[in-house]
């Protein structure tokens, strides 16, 4: 594999074409038909394994369907709701709010897969309650929002895990299980930090909202309060794959906002359709641009050379998680989450199951590091967005960020040293692992 | 006119969105309540999958739409910006085009095989990937272009626009 090897030059021009700033899938389309014919091979290949790789993966349509389901749910009053019974749970404690923005990703958590949605929607809207009045500092609302979405892809449903899923060959419903427990401990972690932020600097305390209005309260949110059962109901009781619950939590969607809270309009789900329709399409293109590059990896034997080189080391388990924990954090902060899933964890994966790791465990292991990636300067996407949000320089955002990501690597050392609480609850379903 | 044919593929796109959603209840209602599995509704989601990924990269996504990695291109200075783009939309396009001729011979090689259901020969399933390709290198000759008078993509990018799987 010297540099001047086809696959030399293949890596040479994808990386070339993406730090010039061409599109990630195309840059690999670009590399792989750059290797095809500098190695003599039919450059019809590229568009056989683009097109079949395609054809095989359509699984992957949960992705949109889960982009649907959230969206149509957003178009009622939904999120208030939501954020009306939070508050109703949580909001009477010291640093009332910042609970309500860390317990509102959580249920948001169980409806949408990806951490941007939960940031631009019930993130957006937990924020500007934080900072009404001048309660809280605009720099601490976007920070502990960034951080709170954090748990969207890790709590069922997941992008991610979705991804992950295709490139491991593990199932999607023991995924999804493995990230109830790890969601449910990045909670507990960043609402510990909160009440003790919220001690310190002597947070604001919201008016505690009496017994008998509570459940009343409930009954409003309930609908979307089911929705995660809906989803993970039809996976885990076999009757439905996890592409049809998507499908089938979006129909619920759609008629819970149509006939109880009357908020689905034709242009409304037109909207919703085309944005998921916009999703797919930009997923998809890195997805398709993975599939011809991972034909070139397979080709030259990567992920068996990477395997061996690494057992020159001697790793074992645990130094080898480490090492993935250390490469993914900082790779997680260079790069986009899904590039990082579809190139560099498959070129991981033989390693991982030669030493005999989990590869569910390790699929949450990974999928908890990128999270965090994105809320990890310099490129975390996640603080631009809240930073640009709150009209807050990015340093102060960081600057508050920086304790929720030590609580979170906290949490995700935790979670990679003790499989056990991550696998407890596929187990529970019948995971044999 | 532009404007009108970036709606009507908007359009399409919501059309297969929207064809794909129902094809998945009626799977579900078809195999669970009415016991009586079909195998049609897996084929119109693959083709949606294929043809609706395609499509909207080809027409409906804009191309700051895209998942790009930025961190070091966003801090060039604008000339050298300029210049980056035309090297790279440059050679995207050389690559497109050197890659047509393979990829027309394996698509319309694919007559051979048709969808399992509906019996629609594979060449024409495929034949979006040659418009992708072919959309493609027009897309990005023309940023070639745009570069060259000095208008670059990420003008009138706003943050949080960008696509992103996570």
């Amino acid at each position: 594999m010297g540099l001047l090897s086809p696959f030399g030059w293949c890596m040479l021009g994808i990386g070339a074409l993406s730090l010039l700033g061409l599109p990630i899938g195309l840059s690999m389309i670009g590399g792989s038909v750059l290797y095809l014919a500098i190695s003599g091979q039919d450059i019809g290949i590229a568009a056989e394994q683009l097109v079949q790789g395609l054809t095989n993966t359509y699984t992957l349509l949960a992705i949109p369907l889960f982009i649907l389901a959230a969206e149509i749910m957003n178009m009622g009053s939904l999120s208030d709701r939501l954020l009306a019974w939070c508050n109703a749970l949580v909001g009477r404690f010291r640093g009332g709010m910042g609970h309500v923005n860390v317990v509102s990703s959580l249920i948001f958590s169980g409806m949408s897969g990806s951490a941007i949605a939960d940031v631009v929607g019930v993130g957006k809207l937990t924020m500007d309650m934080m900072t009404k009045g001048g309660r809280y500092t605009p720099a601490y609302a976007a920070a502990i929002t960034a951080a709170t979405a954090t748990i969207g892809p890790i709590i069922p449903p997941s992008i991610p895990l979705v991804l992950y899923a295709l490139i491991s060959d593990t199932s999607i419903g023991y995924l999804f299980a493995a990230g109830v427990v790890p969601g449910l401990v990045m909670t507990l972690v960043m609402m510990l930090l909160n009440g003790w932020l919220a001690h310190r600097r002597n947070f604001p305390v919201e008016p505690a909202v009496p017994m008998r209005e509570f459940l009343p309260l409930t009954w409003r949110a309930l609908p979307a309060l089911m929705m995660p059962v809906v989803l993970l109901g039809g996976i885990y009781s076999g009757v439905m794959t996890p592409t049809e619950s998507a499908a089938v939590a979006a129909l619920y969607a759609l008629v819970i906002s149509a006939v109880l809270y009357r908020s689905v309009t034709g242009r409304g789900l037109y909207g919703s359709l085309l944005n998921s329709g916009r999703q797919m399409a930009s997923v998809g293109i890195l997805i398709a641009g993975a599939l011809v590059f991972n034909f070139v990896v397979t080709k030259e034997d990567v992920p068996q050379t990477v395997k061996v080189f690494l057992e020159g080391f001697h790793l074992g388990q645990v130094g080898f998680l480490l090492l993935v924990n250390v490469v993914l954090l900082a790779l997680g902060a260079l790069l986009e989450g899904g590039t990082i899933l579809l190139v560099i964890v498959p070129i991981l994966i033989p390693t991982a199951q030669a030493l005999g790791i989990d590869m569910v465990h390790f699929g949450l292991v990974v999928t908890i590091n990128l999270m965090i990636g994105l809320i990890t300067p310099p490129y975390g996407l996640l603080l631009f967005i809240v930073a640009s949000m709150a009209r807050e320089p990015l340093t102060a955002v960081i600057r508050e960020a920086v304790p929720y990501i030590v609580v979170l690597v906290a949490a995700l050392l935790f979670l990679t040293f003790v499989p056990d609480s991550v696998l407890w609850l596929p187990r529970q379903l019948g995971y044999k692992g | 006119m532009i404007a009108w044919l970036r709606r009507g593929a908007e359009a399409v796109l919501v059309l297969m969105m929207g064809a794909m959603f129902v094809a998945f209840i009626l799977q579900v209602i078809f195999r669970y309540a009415l016991n009586l599995p079909v195998g049609w509704t897996d084929e119109v989601c693959t083709l949606v999958w294929l043809w609706g990924i395609l499509w909207g990269a080809s027409f409906v996504l804009r191309n700051r739409e895209d998942i790009r990695f930025d961190m070091v291109y966003s801090h060039l200075p604008r000339a050298v910006r300029r210049a980056c783009t035309v090297a790279a939309s440059g050679c995207a396009v050389l690559l497109l085009l050197a890659s047509l001729p393979a990829t027309w011979s394996y698509v319309t090689f694919m007559k051979v095989e048709s969808t399992a259901s509906f019996g629609i020969p594979l060449n024409w399933v495929f034949s979006i990937y040659v418009v992708f390709v072919l959309a493609m290198a027009v897309r990005h000759a023309g940023i070639v272009l745009d570069a060259l008078r000095g208008r670059l993509v990420e003008d009138g990018h706003r943050l949080g626009d960008g696509g992103s799987a996570t």
